[in-house]
């Protein structure tokens, strides 16, 4: 036997050797792309329905303008694709939530769990105008990364194809403003 | 004196974080549960669906954005390429599962929308947004897992962004063409759709490859 498993064995329970070599490191990039896969695949099988994030996003921030009395729920935007509904009735809400808690969870094993605070006013700015950015562009395209490049070109759809030599082109502008920006 | 060990035993195998972390998992299981009993089962489904992905995001570090910027800016390709490993084992899944939707008479599942200038003009303004905020929208979500206060300003931008968007939207799908199902196979025929698909998807991979290999000798 090897120093190294030998010296691990030594000073380790199975336990601890089962979580320093799942969990403590991280898992590679082919690993996590093919997991992403078969979850995906299983969640079409199951409920038949694809993985996006940015359709909900636009609903919640239209439900949030009903309730403060705009007719959000009219607008012509809900009669071309999906629907209109309320937020906790929405998978996709669900989803996203869910990224969000299934991350915490991950980084509260590994006990990395940081909060970690914004740094400038510059940073703030130049975070809430990409956000902004992202979310009109993906509605405007109708999908962002997920539903628009990753769900479109799995489902052999053409729009996904469209969709990734301009997102490239965008992030490539993108990276180009940011430099600008910083030096 | 046994009470001490096994405490100490305790804190080293179950420490604070992880603690934590056993908690809130028994606490999403429940949350499933709920879902599954007394509202419905889709949302319980991709309750779960979203934990894993979220879980797998944070595990394997992968980005989106990143994926798209890396080869271009710096040359690294190793992230494009599982993305790419992801769309080609995706690739023969749908494919699969859309033939058999198909044969039994069931609506075909995929991601469809009508062509036309949209896509590219908001493809872009996605991609500039991408790189601005520091990732997309899965990575968003992820690093405010991950407990960056920044995300969450970002999260807020989009969600904006997204409304601003949608009230935007009529305008915007004005630009739509006649074609209005972009499935592949409807537009060249099965075959060669899954052929081409497949055949593109190694040809990136490859690329990629040498890409990397030039850039670093």
């Amino acid at each position: 036997m090897s120093g190294r498993l030998q010296s691990l064995k030594d000073d380790k329970t199975f336990y601890q050797l089962v979580i320093s070599q799942a969990i403590d490191r991280p898992w590679p990039y082919w690993f996590g792309g093919i997991l992403l896969a078969l979850f995906n695949l299983l969640y079409v099988i199951i409920t038949g329905h694809y993985w996006g994030i940015s359709n909900n996003l636009a609903r919640w921030g239209a439900w949030v303008l009903e309730k403060v009395g705009v007719n959000s729920s009219q607008w012509i935007v809900w009669t071309y694709y999906d629907y209109y509904t309320e937020p906790w009735l929405d998978k996709q809400t669900w989803s996203n939530l869910g990224i969000i808690i299934g991350a915490l969870i991950a980084i509260l094993l590994t006990q990395n769990f940081k909060l970690k605070g914004i740094k400038d006013k510059k940073q703030f700015i130049m975070v809430l105008v990409g956000g902004w950015l992202m979310g009109y562009g993906s509605r405007i395209a109708i999908g962002c990364n997920i539903g628009g490049l990753y769900s479109s070109i799995s489902s052999l759809a053409l729009n996904g194809w469209i969709y990734l030599p301009f997102a490239i082109t965008g992030v490539y502008f993108g990276n180009k403003i940011i430099m600008k920006l910083l030096l | 004196m046994i009470n001490a060990k096994l405490k100490k035993s305790l804190e080293i195998n179950f420490p604070k974080q992880r603690r934590m972390s056993f908690l809130i998992a028994l606490f999403s299981l429940l949350i499933y549960i709920c879902l599954y009993s007394y509202i419905d089962s889709t949302l319980a489904y991709s309750w779960i669906f979203g934990l894993l992905v979220g879980f797998t995001l944070q595990r394997s570090r992968i980005c989106f954005t990143a994926a798209l910027r890396d080869p271009i800016l710096f040359g690294m390709t190793e992230l494009a390429r599982a993305i790419i490993l992801s769309l080609f084992i995706m690739t023969i899944g749908y494919f699969l599962i859309q033939i058999y939707q198909l044969s039994q008479g069931l609506p075909l599942p995929g991601r469809f929308v009508t062509l036309g200038w949209h896509i590219p003009i908001g493809a872009l303004i996605f991609g500039i947004g991408a790189a601005l905020s520091g990732g997309c929208a899965s990575g968003t979500l992820v690093r405010i897992g991950e407990g960056f206060r920044l995300q969450w300003i970002a999260l807020l931008g989009f969600i904006f962004g997204s409304t601003h968007g949608a009230y935007d939207g009529d305008r915007w799908y004005r630009l739509f063409t006649d074609i209005d199902f972009p499935h592949l196979p409807n537009l060249i025929g099965w075959r060669w759709a899954i052929l081409i698909q497949l055949l593109l998807l190694i040809i990136l991979y490859v690329l990629a490859y040498l890409w990397e290999k030039y850039k670093f000798g």
